[in-house]
């Protein structure tokens, strides 16, 4: 069961980086892949002070700027993994 | 060491003193090293691509660079080399407006890499007629195309054209003179102290003033210049590796990056040994931030520089370590020996202020847009004889030390054909600086998605707002105006 829920929340967490990356990020029309290189898909240096803002202000979890390692988030499906760690603890 | 006297013109790089500098390492990344000597032979490859298509002294070429490799440094020196003037473009900027900037400033020609080519293929013929294509080492691949029709009006004494946010929405062209461009890097190379051993890490982009010091003040003075990836400038981690692997000493950014590296930085350690000057522009750095840099670099100087990029760096202050205490503001100093600065009244500048008091910052000198510029900052003379910025008298805001003009991306969004009214808003974020959250009243058919497309059509990714908020009204005031103070970043 523990795992169910983390599993569906690990989907919502991927929806969610997905829509907000696709559109907010990179404004682009196409679908964005599980395994992109988001760097090679347009991310600047700015563009993951975004996202940090949007897992705080969606999933309220403050994710310190020194805890991201690039190797870590560097495609949507890494990327979901990586912020699943902080928000989505099934409790 | 004296510099010939070249009253008109000012310095600018030469094959001639590129490749005197022979092996010495001009350029070094993570992985690469490009000495002087093969900087100068591609440079001056670049150069005759663009001369052997038709490229004529004054003649405007963009600067396009995706992978931030080798190749930029060679672009722009090869485009300075050839007699043209530099007109960077924005990475992050949108095809519709790299294709609107590179026609407005008239540009005969695009130098790029290999990363950028679909991009640049996809700004839309017959803009611009001539492309150089080169790779990530700054070896021309293919120079396409030539300049067939008669060159127009040449831009004397013109380095390049920065561009940067205005109201109008579109992007205001800020051209930059070689003479103020020597007064400032002749200035800069006597307060950093740099001589040839230095190495200079680059941070900013070309399309940013900063940049211009980095990349001209290094060749200048034969140091190396260090640059990074835009993947390595992403994480505060990746941010501190490359700092620790590259060992600058001497570092010109803007506040958040000199926090990010702390931030990434390992608590309780030093940064490099050797890092002897930090200079600082772009947006006011946060007393205790300050504070804590200088502990982490208990042997470098820092600057604080201050102007707006129609004056370029106006004045400066050297921080007086023994006055930093986690609260006190850090005054924005004195002029530059090169800038005339008053205080004059912001709506009668012919009435000077003189003494303590506030008034809107005029510049006068060789760096200013025009021969002189009405900086729109208000400014405070203090008792201590020292400037102190009080703010902008216009709406201008910076995030992560890029300018931004709300009523930029307000006119971008009434654009939109269900936008009624904009309404765009800076607000903090404590751990993130300045942010935009955007306002706009529309009609019933209004898609956020479609009008974030929409502002990817004519905004660079710096001024896209982080919150975007539909209402069917915005709130007024009794003059029918839009209620700002009403306008909440939460929604």
């Amino acid at each position: 069961m523990a795992n169910e829920k983390a599993s569906a929340s690990r989907d919502a967490i991927y929806e969610a980086l997905h829509d907000h990356i696709q559109a907010e990020v990179l404004l682009r029309d196409e679908a964005l892949g599980a395994d992109e290189d988001l760097f090679d898909a347009g991310f600047d240096s700015m563009s993951l002070t975004r996202i940090l803002v949007f897992v705080e202000e969606r999933f309220g979890t403050v994710i310190p700027d020194e805890d991201v390692v690039l190797d870590e988030i560097e495609t949507l499906k890494k990327l979901t993994d990586f912020v699943h760690g902080y928000v989505g603890q099934p409790s | 060491m004296s510099e010939p006297a070249v009253p008109t013109n000012g310095w600018r790089p030469s094959l001639k003193a590129l490749t005197a500098r022979g092996e010495v390492v001009a350029l070094q990344s993570d992985g690469e090293t490009t000495t002087y000597a093969q900087l100068a032979g591609r440079a001056e490859a670049i150069a005759n691509a663009l001369i052997d298509a038709g490229v004529q002294t004054g003649d405007h070429v963009a600067l396009l660079s995706a992978g931030r490799g080798h190749d930029e440094a060679a672009g722009l020196l090869g485009v300075i080399l050839a007699g043209g003037v530099v007109v960077p473009l924005h990475h992050g900027a949108p095809r519709a407006q790299i294709a609107n900037v590179m026609r407005a400033a008239n540009c005969r020609a695009i130098v790029h890499d290999e990363k950028s080519a679909a991009h640049v293929r996809d700004i839309g013929a017959p803009d611009p007629p001539l492309r150089v294509e080169l790779d990530d080492e700054g070896f021309v691949l293919a120079s396409l195309g030539v300049i067939a029709d008669a060159t127009g009006p040449p831009s004397p004494g013109i380095a390049c054209i920065l561009h940067t946010s205005g109201s109008t929405g579109m992007p205001k062209a800020v051209p930059m003179r070689w003479e103020g461009i020597d007064a400032f890097t002749s200035w800069m190379m006597k307060i950093t102290r740099l001589e040839p051993r230095d190495r200079v890490l680059r941070v900013a982009e070309l399309s940013f003033d900063l940049a211009w010091f980095d990349h001209l003040a290094a060749f200048r003075s034969g140091s190396t210049l260090l640059t990074m990836s835009r993947r390595q400038l992403s994480t505060a981690r990746s941010i501190a590796d490359q700092v620790r692997l590259l060992a600058p000493t001497v570092v010109y950014s803007v506040p958040s990056f000199f926090m990010r590296l702390c931030a990434g930085w390992p608590k309780h350690e030093a940064l490099p040994n050797e890092l002897h000057t930090i200079c600082f522009a772009g947006e006011i750095f946060p007393p205790s931030e300050l504070l804590a840099l200088a502990h982490r670099a208990p042997n470098a100087r820092l600057f604080n520089l201050f102007g707006p990029t129609e004056t370029n760096v106006c004045t400066f202050h050297e921080v007086d370590r023994s006055s930093l205490d986690g609260q006190r503001e850090t005054p924005i100093g004195t002029p530059a020996p090169y800038a005339d600065c008053r205080l004059v009244d912001p709506s009668d500048p012919k009435i000077l202020i003189e003494g303590v008091g506030t008034g809107e910052l005029l510049v006068r000198g060789p760096t200013a847009l025009g021969g002189e510029c009405r900086t729109r900052d208000q400014v405070r003379r203090a008792e201590d004889g020292l400037f102190y910025f009080r703010g902008r008298l216009d709406r201008m805001v910076k995030i992560r030390g890029y300018r931004v003009d709300p009523s930029e991306v307000e006119t971008a969004l009434c654009t939109h054909p269900h936008v009624r009214q904009a309404a765009v808003i800076a607000n903090e974020h404590p751990r993130f600086g300045m942010q935009l959250s955007a306002f706009v009243a529309a009609d019933n058919e209004a898609k956020p998605e479609s009008i974030r497309a929409h502002l990817s059509e004519h905004l660079p990714s710096y001024m896209a707002p982080q919150r975007l908020v539909l209402r069917t009204e915005l709130p007024l005031t009794e003059n029918g105006k839009v209620d700002y103070d009403a306008l909440h970043p939460s929604g």
